[in-house]
């Protein structure tokens, strides 16, 4: 699974991008630039499905795919070959990275701990060492207890039942491999290395395929009234508007407001490049942030149009293209609004 | 029963206390001070932990070792014991400020060193009544000892301001030499010495000089071919840790993995976990593991690397067989064997040659800000370790050049040079003969437990299994079995129901 996804990411990027960018994208790195990126090229399903990805090991499997005749690679750019572009098409994934990410981490650990916790106490076993280090997973897992505790033995079962049912939605291996993470009632998990033994396959594909179940969970629990109230708690409060970091907010925060570039830049003691980052970062996030005080309504079509016609959304040839008239930022801050009308075409649209 | 052995079985469950336990505990509520060397799996930690839930005041616990302070107040908050907390530097601002403040909440304070070098945190000890304090690892005050921390050299300092209370000091390996280091670098000379033996009665020693890394891997796999049991094998690097377990896998039908500093905290919880509750057979780890691990029936320790002092050696092949029945060691050693350990001792002190470097530098901190920069920072522009910076620091510290952070005179002259190359020298000539004694031991041609145990103790008792190669002992006739239970392997639905099982079980 691994392998689709980096080749359908190679595909997106169309060589605008380098294999940096792929690496900032697996693993979910928190810049504006990235985060566009993301939506540029919808890729932002796979936006921080793999944050233990390591960049040597984002290499060995570029130049493995290399190897195989799937991709070309150009020093840092890398391309399909019309035998990668074979492989692509049949992919049907569920991600939604860019939405998920930050919930992913916290599900995973609370639904760990939760299992392993309950299962113990419904059979008296009092003693056990939690799996999770976690403390406020911990506190978390402590206050479900604390109301359940007289039902812990309907708990556990209702729990088993809900995620059975998330399960056989998805493939064999996705649910074998997160059956076998799970510890509880002294049975304890396996690593990813031992998952990745046992059901032959690669390190990596483990950690995207338990990610993908999770997406899968989270969507399915999310869209569902009452038939998950138990998964359901385990996704409370990890909502809301950390899309963006906390430093963008208080920026927009002053954007809203009507403050000029140079106030911002006085009140918050920053360069004015990071000014910029931040309104970029809302623009992905928020549709209905204006940005006309930066690029009027006519130059923000100039844009659009050229990018259109060049077939491009790298901002080197857009600047180029339009004779060095707008700076890079009123260039990215109108690609990043124009995301929210494109947005038919995404990524999971465009191939489930 | 009398009171100490119902209190014993009301909190810990244990019919009966182990050997050196009840002496020990008895003194400290007497209000003596004790220097405590029992050997490892021995029950160290029930010697404070009973008494601290027996006394009104607070009973501090110093430990040099991050992971098995973490490990024991898991261990205690799973049987129960809420009021205990352990403060190192793993704990952030916030949680640190949160614990000091509501201190009084807690009877068990676990604490690292240099968090008591932290004037607030020990400010805020001196309000509270401290009934009992604690030296783990004792034998790390002493520079004789194994594991020499400059930290702990000022713990007697901490004592005074904690007005005094009642000290007790552990180790499993310590020297009558580092014994007597001990009680004097406390300044406290009359302490009561209890000393048991440390020889293990229930183990059999073998060592074998292989040609290359790959003929131990022959050497190993052929003797788990024929023997399962729980297993450890130590490695001194993470790759070689790694690789060997790849290869046992494919070679011999049990269930290995690896162990080390580097891998995920979930994953090594997992597989520490799977360990403990015989899901695992073999272990193949760095010395990051075991600290707190407390296995009873693990009947093999296998060395594929020498370790660098007998006492290291002592102390891993202690977490064989604490059930009192038979188990191994295994000690693998090639030809060039003693270059590891020779590197890491370089990696724990600085160069000789670089000390007139390092003093020039200091001198540059001082008359750029008057104090020293970042630890961080030292470590980048002079290019050494922490625990050469620690040792630089120390003795610089010791002769009046620092004081804290602050410098307070100049360090560059021909004097302070010559005293700190003398040390260094002193050091490493002190910690290569560690390492010569070590080689010795493997080279010895009498009897490997005499050996092995002799600087520790006079009296060596006899073995209640076959001794050592040198003795009686054929490692290549051992074709122990053990039965363990091995989970079948099922679908998805029937391992999730097993997970699940506590909700079905009526």
């Amino acid at each position: 699974m691994f392998d689709a996804i980096l080749l359908q990411c190679v595909q997106q990027l169309r060589s605008e991008r380098t294999i940096s960018g792929i690496y900032h994208l697996l693993t979910g790195k928190l810049s504006s630039q990235t985060m566009q990126d993301a939506k540029a090229y919808q890729v932002e399903a796979f936006f921080g499905i793999h944050k233990s990805l390591s960049r040597e090991e984002l290499s060995r499997h570029m130049e493995r795919l290399s190897g195989k005749g799937l991709i070309v690679l150009n020093g840092q750019y890398a391309s399909l070959t019309e035998e990668g572009k074979q492989l692509i098409s049949e992919r049907s994934f569920r991600f939604d990275g860019l939405a998920y990410h930050q919930h992913v981490p916290v599900l995973e650990k609370r639904l760990m701990l939760l299992v392993q916790t309950m299962t113990s106490l419904s059979t008296n076993e009092k003693s056990f060492v939690p799996i999770i280090d976690d403390r406020k997973v911990q506190a978390w897992v402590r206050g479900v207890y604390a109301q359940n505790r007289k039902v812990v033995k309907d708990f556990v079962k209702e729990l088993h039942m809900e995620l059975e049912s998330i399960l056989s939605t998805c493939s064999t291996v996705e649910a074998n491999l997160l059956s076998y993470r799970l510890t509880g009632s002294g049975i304890i998990g396996l690593t990813y290395e031992q998952l990745a033994e046992k059901w032959n396959i690669h390190k990596d594909d483990v950690h995207v395929l338990l990610q993908h179940v999770f997406h899968i969970l989270i969507r399915i629990v999310k869209g569902s009234t009452n038939q998950y109230p138990l998964l359901k708690l385990c996704i409370e409060g990890l909502d809301a508007s950390k899309l963006i970091t906390e430093s963008a907010k208080r920026t927009y925060y002053y954007v809203e407001r009507g403050w000029t570039f140079e106030e911002i830049m006085e009140k918050r003691r920053l360069k004015k490049s990071t000014i910029q980052d931040h309104i970029v970062e809302v623009a992905l996030v928020v549709p209905d942030f204006s940005i006309e005080s930066f690029v009027s309504k006519e130059d923000q079509a100039l844009i659009r149009d050229t990018a259109e016609a060049l077939e491009t959304k790298r901002l080197k040839d857009i600047f180029q293209g339009l004779n060095q008239r707008f700076s890079y930022f009123q260039i990215r801050l109108t690609l990043a609004h124009h995301q929210h009308q494109e947005k038919g075409g995404s990524l999971r649209g465009s191939i489930s | 029963m009398d009171p100490l052995a119902k209190q014993l079985s009301q909190y810990f469950g244990y019919d009966s206390f182990r050997e050196g336990q009840r002496p020990i505990i008895e003194d400290v509520l007497k209000g003596e001070d004790v220097l405590g060397i029992l050997p490892t799996g021995t029950g160290k930690s029930l010697t404070y932990q009973l008494p601290s839930l027996l006394q009104e005041g607070m009973t501090i616990v110093v430990s040099p070792l991050i992971s098995l302070m973490i490990d024991q107040v898991k261990q205690l908050k799973a049987q129960g014991f809420k009021s205990v907390v352990a403060m190192n530097s793993f704990i952030n601002y916030q949680e640190r400020k949160r614990i000091m403040t509501n201190i009084t909440q807690y009877k068990l304070l676990y604490i690292s060193p240099e968090m008591l070098q932290n004037e607030w945190v020990l400010d805020q000890l001196t309000q509270i009544k401290v009934d009992l304090f604690v030296i783990d690892e004792a034998h790390c005050i002493s520079q004789w000892g194994h594991e020499f921390r400059t930290d702990y050299l000022k713990l007697h300092v901490v004592l005074e301001q904690l007005r005094h209370p009642t000290v007790l000091a552990l180790s499993a390996t310590a020297t009558p030499e580092v014994q007597d280091d001990i009680l004097k670098k406390l300044k406290r000379e009359g302490m009561k010495k209890r000393i048991y033996s440390m020889d293990k009665q229930n183990i059999s020693f073998a060592v074998k000089e292989l040609r290359s890394p790959e003929d131990k891997l022959v050497q190993i796999t052929q003797l788990l071919q024929r023997t399962r049991v729980p297993a450890m094998i130590y490695f001194s690097s993470r790759q070689w840790a790694e690789r060997a377990a790849v290869e046992l896998q494919s070679k011999i039908n049990q269930r290995v993995a690896f162990y080390h500093g580097g891998m995920e905290q979930t994953d090594r919880m997992l597989v520490q976990q799977q360990f403990m509750n015989d899901q695992l057979d073999v272990i193949c780890c760095t010395s990051a593991f075991g600290m707190g691990v407390d296995k009873q029936n693990i009947r093999l320790v296998i060395h594929f690397h020498l370790p660098s002092q007998l006492e290291s050696f002592i102390q891993e092949v202690g977490r064989a067989g604490r059930d009192g029945n038979p188990c191994v060691s295994l000690l693998l050693f090639s030809p060039k064997d003693h270059y590891l350990p020779q590197l890491l001792i370089e990696g724990e002190l600085p160069d000789p040659n670089e000390i007139s470097t390092i003093l020039q530098k200091v001198d540059q901190y001082a008359n750029n800000q008057g104090k020293l920069p970042d630890v961080e920072h030292i470590l980048e522009e002079l290019q050494l370790s922490e625990s050469q910076w620690n040792f630089i620091h120390y003795q610089l510290e010791e002769r009046g050049v620092f004081n804290g952070q602050s410098i307070l005179q100049n360090a560059d002259n021909t004097s302070l040079k010559t005293q700190l190359t003398k040390v260094v020298q002193q050091r490493w000539k002190y910690k290569q003969s560690k390492l010569t004694e070590m080689i010795h031991w493997i080279h010895s041609t009498t009897c490997r437990r005499t050996a092995l145990y002799e600087p520790f103790q006079n009296h060596i008792r006899p073995p209640k299994v076959p001794c050592c190669d040198m003795c009686s002992f054929d490692i290549d006739q051992l074709d122990w079995q053990e039965g363990m239970s091995v989970i079948e392997e099922v679908s998805w639905q029937e391992r999730l129901a097993n997970v699940f099982a506590g909700g079905q079980k009526k």
